[in-house]
Formats: C-alpha cells, structure tokens, sequence
C-alpha cells in the first residue's frame, strides 16, 4: 500500500518536472535562439517613422526666371486622441471650413470620422481631413490659429507642393509630377536602382519632361531631395509616446536651363494666333471637313544657340497644364491632337528641307560638276528615261524656273535641279548605294540620331527618324508580298532628293542640322545649362560638346565640303529669304522676312503626308539661322514645323521671322537695361 | 499555541522559497503597472504588498491548529464554498463578461479562488472518509463532490479555474491509489465528453480562444494578438533581460493585463532567460517539497491536502508560463504567487500554510 502511493508522488513529480523542463526549452529557443529577432520585432513594435518629403529642386530658365518651383499648401489634420469631444471638436472645425455647408461630402462630421476610422492602424501619423490644400493666407486658416485652444488634436499641415508659375508654358519641357499610383513594377525598379528608401508608394515622383528625367537621377543631380524622417516611439494604441528625434529633409537639387523663358512664352504667346489664321486661309482657300480639323493642329518652334547648341526655346502646340497633368492625364492621352507630345521630338517627313543634304551629298560625289546648271521646265526630263513624271513644285504657277545653278535652286526650291543630281548620282554610284550616299550625308548633318534630349525631354516612345538608306528600303519596299524589290527606280531616288520617301526626322534635329549649316560644326543640343545645390554650389556644369564639322580641313580631313561650297550653300540659303530680281524667283521665305533688319537665312519645306492612298494638308516647315545687322555672325537658329500647315512659305516661315524679331528684340531690350 | 518542536520540523525551505516569489511578485507587478490605465504607478504593488502581509497572517492561522481541525470542519466549509459560488452569481461583478468578483467595498473578492483550497480540504476529508476510491460508486462520489462548484464555476463562466478543479481532481485521485481500471475509465470518458463539451459545453469565445492557440494568424489583432506580443516579449528579453522597468513591451502596454495573468511575460522581457528559468525553477521545489509533504504526511488527509496544493499550484503554473510562449491556450489563469491578485493571493498563502501544517505533524521518521 505505501509503496503504490509513493510511486505515485514520484511519478506525479516526474511528470511536473518533464512539463516544466519542456516550458524551460521552450523560453531557451524563445530566448536565446530567436532572441535578436524577436528584439527587432519588439522594436518595430515601437517605432514608427513619418516620413517628412522633401521639397523639390527648383528649375530656373537661364535669366534666373523660375519655371517650377515649390509651394507651400496648408492641409487640415487631425492627431488621434482619445478626447471624448471629438465630435464637438470635428462640428467646430466644420463650422470654421465650410460654414455654408456647401460641400458635406467632403467637409463634414461623418466624413471626418469615416477618415480618421480609416488610418486607425496608423495611429502615429496626424490624417488629413481634408484633400484639396488651403492657400497661404486663407481666412480658414487664420480662423483654425485664433481658435486652437478650442480644436485640440487639430493641426495644419505644411507640405511642399510642385508649381509651375508661368502656367503652361514649357509644358513639354518641364513635364509634370504625380505619385506611381499603381505602377508597382516602376517603383520596384527604381528602389532597386537609388533603395527602398528613395523611392515609396506614395512618393510625388517626375512623370514627365526634365521633372522625370531629373528625378531618377543619382542623389547628387536629382530634383529629387532626401526626405526627412521624425522618428517617434509609440504605445500599444499607436499614439506617439516621445519624439525620437528629426532627420531633417534635404531639397533637391535646382536645375538652371537653357531655355530663355522670354522668348518662349513670347512664341507660345504668338503662335495659336498665326495657327487660327492659317485655318482661316485654309478655310478661305476651300478645305473642308476632316482636312480643315487638320490644318495646323499642331506644332513645333525649337530655337537653338548653333556655337554651344544650347535650347533656347521649345515650344510644342498644343500644351498642356504641368500642374495638372496627372489629374487631366486620360484626357490628355485621348485627345486626337497629342496635347502630351513634344512635337519637337516627334519625326515628320521634311520635304524640301532636305535639299541642302542632297546638294551635300552631289558635292560630295562630285555630281554638280557634270551640271552645273540645269534648266527647269517644269518636269522632270531625262536624255535616256525620258520624262519621268516627276514635277517642279513651279508648275502648279508657270512653266517652270528656267535655267538655275545651285544657288538659285536652293533660292527658289527647285525640284528639278534636285531630281538632276539624284538621277546624276544614280548613274554614278547605282541603284542602292545612291540611297545610301543620301542617307550617309543626312547622319553626317544629324538627321536620325537621337540626341539626348530625346530621354531627357520625353522619357518614353522618343523618336529618332528615319533615314532613306538601302537596308530601310529592303525591309519596307522589299517587304512587300508578291512586289517585293531589292533596288529603287530611279523616281524613288528622285523623291528621296527632295525630302519625300520613306524618310522623318525631327524638329530638333533640323534645327541641329541647320545650324552646321550657320557655322559649319553641329554640336551636341542640351537644355540643362547646370545642376546646382541648394547652397549654390555647381554640382554639374554642361560643357558644350562639338559633334562634327562639315568643312574639309587639315583638321578635319572627314569634312563633306570645302569652305568655299559651304559659302555658297549658305548664300543659296540666305537668298531664300531674299526678293529675286524683276520680282520672279523670289526667295521661298521672302515674303516672310520682308523688311527685316537682320542677317537671315533659312530652307522652306513642304512635305506630303499621305494616309494610305488619301493625300492630306502638306506639313510646313522652315528652319534657319539670323545673324545681327553688322556682324553675319549667326546667332539663333530656328526650327518650326507646322503639322498640316500647307505650305512651309506661308505657314512656318513667319513664325521664324517673329521668332527672330523676338530674340533681337529681347536683346536690345536685356542690353539696354 | 504552537510546540517549539514544531517550528523545528517546519519546512523553512519552502516558507522562504514562498517568500521569496511573494516579494518578487511585488517586485515584478511594481515594473509592470508602471504606466497604467489609472494613472498612479504605486496603485497595483502597494495593494499587493498588502496582500503579501496579509497572507503571512492567513499562513500563520492556517498552522496554528492541527490540520485534523479542517477534516472536521469540512462539511460547513463545503456548504460555505456552495453558498459562495452561488452568491457570487447572484450578486457578483461583471468583469469582462464574467461574473467572478463578489465588491466586499475594500476588496473585490473572487470565491472561486477560496473554492479550489476549500475543495482540496474537503475532497481530502471525503477520500479519506471514503477510505478508499476503488468502486464506481465512490469514483461517483468524488466526482460529484467536485462537480457541484465546477458548475457553478462554468456558468460565471470560467473554464479556466473550472479546469485547474479537475486537475486537483485527477491529482488527489491518483495519489488516492486509484485502481487503473477506474483510471482507464477516467481516460475514455475524457475522450469521449470532449467533443460534446465543445460543442454544448464551451462559449463562442472560449472556443475561439482555443482555435487560436492552434493558430494565433486567426486573430491578429484580438487574441492571437496577445500571444504574439506576449512571445515577442518573452522573446526579446534574450539571456539577460532589458532590465526592470525597462521593458518597451511591457512599459508601452503591448501586453495584455501585465500585471495579472501575463506578469510572467514582463519578467521575461525585463531579465530574461535567467529571471524566467529562475522563476520556473523555484515554483518546482515549491511543487516538489509540497509532494514530499504528501509523502512524508502521517494521514491520507494531510497527503491528499498536499498532493492538491502541489497540483493546483503546477497546474496553473503550467497553464499560465505556457500561455505566455505559446505553448497552451489563453485561459487567464493568474500565476501562483506572482500574478496581481488578492483573493489568489490569499488562497495560496492558505494553501502553502496548510500544507506547511502538514509537514510539521508528519509522522516520525527513525534514521
């Protein structure tokens, strides 16, 4: 009997010992062997950052004028409390916002309380009641400062928000800013690339233009700031306990350009005003229905320094609003007339534009040499292929130019003479090579390349162009089922001469190409001039980067041309704005710059656009150089496009001429100051 | 009143040990009420020091008389306890749904504390009146001696005192050299009440709670929540604890009631392994010399006292340090001597006091 008993205490005390050893092994790997994480977990538990943003760099033009910059918006928050009057305090602060009650679905009790209830598990952070900002000196505001004692909990929030002070203008260039919104992979991506804490989901990023461009840039050239961290300890509740101190943000860096702000709202002014017009005349002249939607929807102006090739205006019609791009997105996108698409970038096809690259490209081959004149008769004739059905643009108004050399031609546009050194050209060198002599020569003036700009400026989609070369011809003409063809026909060389055929390039790159014409070296465009710290030291400073030479020298033995065929190609070019003598011949920009009092020099185009078989207004295009009065130093080059302006003569040439009169104008002004 | 012989044979070791945990408990409650909901930092370790006093003089009058006093005794205070229970459900206070606390004014007092040192006192009289539980007749006797304030227990509700009375149950029993037969019958009814008492026997809540213990994600942030900030606090306290008063868990009340039933958590979190395994291995001698009481004890009485102090003791010991890792249910079960809580408090002092009187009257040994 006493020994079951005792067996029994034993066992009992056995089995106590062995649950109790077994909570011991437990704390041990509780403890000891997840112990660190467990502390990390207890850590997390307790503090809680709040993410303070930085304001943005500024963007300035280069007269220090600002173009986006940071304003200070007043938001209405309110502190997680346990204050029982917290309905009272909400109807009192409803009393001070909206005292009409005119908008209860956003300013209200209920709506106030839906709001806190919804960041119940983020107790640590203020909430904002209210989503649309209060300006700097709204009576609200001062009415929420006189009555604080009576809304405890409540608090005005300061936060840096983008704004652009002269409204549209630069639209393309600046771009806009918004939040990744759902865009989870993007902002994968660049958390990868700058860390996680660089970039969060509710970050205000660059969605466009230099603002994008410049905010995914390495820390030390963004826009883009540190943002500060308040670190504060919280309680089980979430409700900060004590401050942990404040990692102050840090503003990004501020980006001076090269844009003269003057002179590009002066176009973006101007231009709409000479775009109606064009309509107008188009209406007057009998287009009708679709085509009359079309004319002169859209344009370009680029206006280059061509000794640095510094930006000195890009302007893109239509614009839009930097500031509300992301709230006007869809619409934008959907608009017919590409409101978000920096023409300046886009590529269209030149027309006669191009002439000068194929008057390069005889020179370069030595085509003129065999014709140094020929005569225009209104269509295309060749000694052995006979008449080609080729016109002259002039055979639309009288028989033709009669004799030209190559300054008249270029003065007066004439198909002909193109045509001659095409065919000329295509005796040389063959059927596909010639193509490729053209497409080489327009590289060499900087036709379809892409420029820097091109990411800088657009980001997404940037077009290059295209060049008229054999390969581009095998993998469209060639490609064509069951009429598939490895050479051109002679007319299709023609066309490429005259700037029509499968080639595009873009605004920017015309004006580049014109100024290697004005000086004789392209350079590198830019539109950034410097990044500067807040405290104003040059983080970064553009240096202007020569790309090529056009003239043969000892120097630069790869020169198309000698010196003296560059005076001449520039003489043709500046006759195009000149009257011809008897008034016949007349330079195809002459009516344009009548009467100006300075150095000009330029090429009209006017290019067919065709969709499928239907033809469709032509594009106008002018792009060109002026020089002041006394000097024939060029000093602005300008590219304008006009999409379905019919005609470069009428449509792109004056805005060239009013951009002109608006440099020199803002010239002598800035130096008689 | 007391022989001085007496004192002589008196278990010193486990009054000090007892000791020692009652002033660790005040110690502890002091850190973890720290910063609490009532906004005076001496309120919760103040009172317990009373209760600490206080349940000295309770261990003091528990050893003044010989223990066969209570045999005696046992019918009125079996009739006692009923009426107690029965009062605390006619006229207690509903604390967080359960109606447990009978307001005495001073004092909020919890009968079923008082019930479970009342059942083993009465129990052990009835066992060894029975002098033998070795027929299903007497096995339903006991049973139903210990069904009456389980029921009443059940119905504030509180399964988890309700539980701790059947483990004392199943100790004395045991210890009562209860034929296996009996045992294996025990066993198969267990297994096969438990479905039914989950289904008719257990609340929403109660049930809940245990599906949570099987998977604290459930209920992030209700009790699973408790659990998980109850381990991340144990946890944390790593080998040496981030020192008293210095625990973020516990000073930041991410605990659920620290002070009471997750005061083994603070301790945990403020020394750490070395406090906890310190803490676990002072509450085993505890049990332990209380099993050498029953061993050593001159009469069936005196043993089956001891054998349910020392069970009622690891029971909740077991239940509350393994809620806290995780490794049993939350049931809010106080842990002995350490939780904040007068009527618990009180009822181990008794209980320790008793079997202390046990002891000093053990029969003699001859070396």
């Amino acid at each position: 009997m006493e020994r079951v008993f005792h067996k029994r205490l034993n066992s009992m005390a056995v089995a106590v010992f062995v649950v109790v050893m077994a909570i011991v092994l437990r704390l041990a790997y509780i403890q000891i062997v997840h112990g660190a994480s467990y502390r990390i977990d207890a850590d997390n538990n307790r503090f809680r950052q709040i993410v303070q943003e930085a304001p943005r760099g500024n963007i300035i033009d280069a007269h220090g004028v600002v173009l986006a910059a940071n304003q200070p918006k007043y938001f209405i928050s309110m502190h997680h409390t346990r204050n029982p009057e917290l309905d009272s305090i909400l109807a009192r602060l409803v009393a001070i916002l909206d005292p009409k009650g005119n908008d209860p679905e956003r300013v209200s009790v209920a709506e106030f309380r839906r709001r806190l209830h919804a960041a119940r598990f983020r107790r640590w952070q203020p909430v904002q009641l209210v989503d649309t900002p209060l300006a700097f000196g709204d009576s609200r505001l001062i009415m929420i400062e006189e009555q604080r004692m009576d809304l405890p909990g409540v608090s005005i929030d300061v936060q840096p928000r983008r704004s652009y002070p002269l409204g549209q203008s630069a639209a393309h260039v600046l771009g806009g800013v918004g939040p990744f919104a759902g865009n989870t992979q993007e902002l994968r991506a660049w958390q990868e690339r700058f860390g996680a804490t660089r970039y969060r989901r509710d970050s205000t990023v660059g969605r466009y233009g230099l603002e994008r461009f410049y905010d995914f840039m390495p820390p030390h050239l963004s826009l883009r700031g540190d943002d500060g961290l308040q670190i504060v300890e919280v309680d089980h509740l979430s409700r900060p306990v004590r401050d942990l101190g404040l990692q102050a943000p840090i503003p990004g860096k501020n980006l001076h350009l090269t844009l003269d702000s003057a002179l590009q709202q002066h176009i973006e002014a101007w231009l709409p005003t000479h775009l109606e017009q064009l309509r107008v005349a188009a209406h007057a002249a009998g287009v009708r229905g679709n085509d009359l939607d079309l004319v002169a929807s859209g344009a370009a102006v680029v206006a280059i320094n061509p000794h640095t090739g510094a930006i000195l205006a890009m302007v893109s019609y239509p614009a839009f609003n930097p500031a509300e791009l992301i709230i006007n997105y869809r619409a934008l996108s959907e608009n017919p007339s590409r409101p978000l698409h920096n023409k300046a970038l886009v590529a269209f096809p030149p027309g006669s534009i191009f002439k000068p690259v194929t008057e390069i490209a005889g020179l370069v081959h030595g085509a003129q040499v065999a014709m140094p004149r020929v005569v225009c008769t209104g269509r295309l004739m060749d000694t052995w292929l006979g008449d080609l059905g080729k016109p002259c643009w002039i055979e639309y108004h009288r028989a033709g130019h009669g004799q030209v050399d190559d300054i008249i031609a270029m003065r007066v546009s004439c198909n002909i003479y193109y045509y001659q050194i095409a065919l000329q050209l295509f005796r040389q060198l063959g059927n596909a090579t010639v193509m490729d002599a053209f497409a080489n020569t327009a590289a060499a003036l900087g036709l379809g390349a892409p420029s820097s700009l091109d990411a800088e400026l657009f980001g997404f989609a940037a077009e290059r162009g295209v060049l008229p070369t054999s390969a581009q011809f095998r993998r469209t003409v060639g490609a064509t089922p069951g009429r598939g063809r490895v050479n051109p026909f002679p007319g299709e060389v023609a066309d490429i001469a005259i700037g029509q055929g499968m080639q595009t390039y873009t605004p920017l790159q015309i004006a580049s190409m014109m100024g290697m014409l004005a000086t004789g070296h392209r350079y590198e465009t830019f539109i950034v001039d410097r990044v500067v710290s807040p405290r104003g030291e040059v983080v970064s400073q553009t240096q202007p980067t020569r790309l090529a030479s056009l003239v043969r020298t000892t120097e630069n033995p790869g020169g198309l041309i000698s010196a003296t065929q560059l005076a001449r190609l520039q003489e043709g070019l500046r006759q195009v704005t000149q009257v011809g003598g008897l008034g016949l011949n007349s330079g195809t920009a002459a009516s344009a710059f009548r009467g100006a009092t300075y150095f000009a020099a330029g090429k009209t185009g006017t290019a067919e656009v065709r969709l499928g078989r239907q033809a469709l207004p032509h594009h106008g295009w002018f792009a060109g150089w002026a020089a002041g009065a006394n000097t024939h130093e060029p000093e602005v080059v300008v590219s304008v496009f006009v999409q379905h302006g019919r005609g470069g003569s009428l449509a792109a040439a004056p805005i060239a001429r009013e951009v002109f009169d608006a440099y020199f104008r803002l010239q002598a002004q800035r130096a008689g100051r | 009143m007391i022989d001085k012989k007496l004192w002589r044979t008196m278990d010193w070791a486990l009054y000090l040990v007892y000791l020692g945990l009652s002033l660790f408990g005040v110690l502890m409650i002091a850190s973890a009420s720290q910063n609490n909901a009532l906004g005076d930092p001496a309120f919760f370790w103040t009172r317990q020091s009373v209760w600490v006093i206080l349940g000295q003089v309770v261990l003091l009058i528990a050893l003044r008389f010989d223990y066969r006093f209570f045999a005696r005794m046992s019918i009125p205070i079996y009739v006692l306890t009923i009426g107690l229970l029965l009062g605390v459900l006619a006229v207690g206070v509903t604390v967080g749904g359960a109606q447990r606390w009978v307001n005495l004014g001073f004092f909020t007092f919890q009968p079923s504390e008082f019930a479970k040192i009342a059942v083993i006192v009465t129990l052990a009289a009835h066992i060894e009146k029975l002098g033998a539980v070795d027929t299903y007749y007497r096995l339903a006797q006991v049973i139903l001696h210990v069904a009456v304030p389980i029921a009443l227990i059940v119905v504030q509700p509180d399964l988890g005192t309700a539980l701790v009375f059947l483990g004392i149950m199943a100790a004395v029993l045991y210890a009562a050299e209860l034929p296996r037969r009996l045992i294996a019958f025990l066993g198969a009814s267990a297994v096969v009440l438990a479905p039914v008492v989950w289904s008719f026997g257990l609340r929403a809540y109660q049930r809940a709670r245990l599906l949570v213990f099987i998977d604290p994600s459930l209920d992030r942030m209700g009790t699973g929540f408790h659990l998980m900030q109850s381990i991340i606090a144990v946890g944390s306290g790593m080998l040496a604890g981030q020192g008293l008063f210095a625990g973020p868990q516990s000073q930041l009340n991410f605990l659920p009631e620290q002070h009471t039933d997750f005061i083994f958590s603070v301790i945990g979190e403020e020394l750490g392994f070395f406090g906890t395994a310190m803490v676990l291995v002072a509450m085993f001698f505890v049990v332990y010399r209380c099993l050498q009481v029953a061993a050593l004890a001159k009469d069936d009485f005196g043993r089956y006292i001891a054998v349910g102090v020392a069970s009622w003791i690891a029971f909740q010991l077991i239940v509350n340090t393994g809620m806290t890792v995780g490794m049993m249910p939350v049931t809010g079960l106080p842990l002995p001597f350490l939780s904040y809580g007068g009527s618990s408090y009180l009822a181990l002092s008794l209980g320790i006091g008793l079997v202390l009187n046990v002891g000093m009257r053990h029969r003699k040994i001859l070396f």
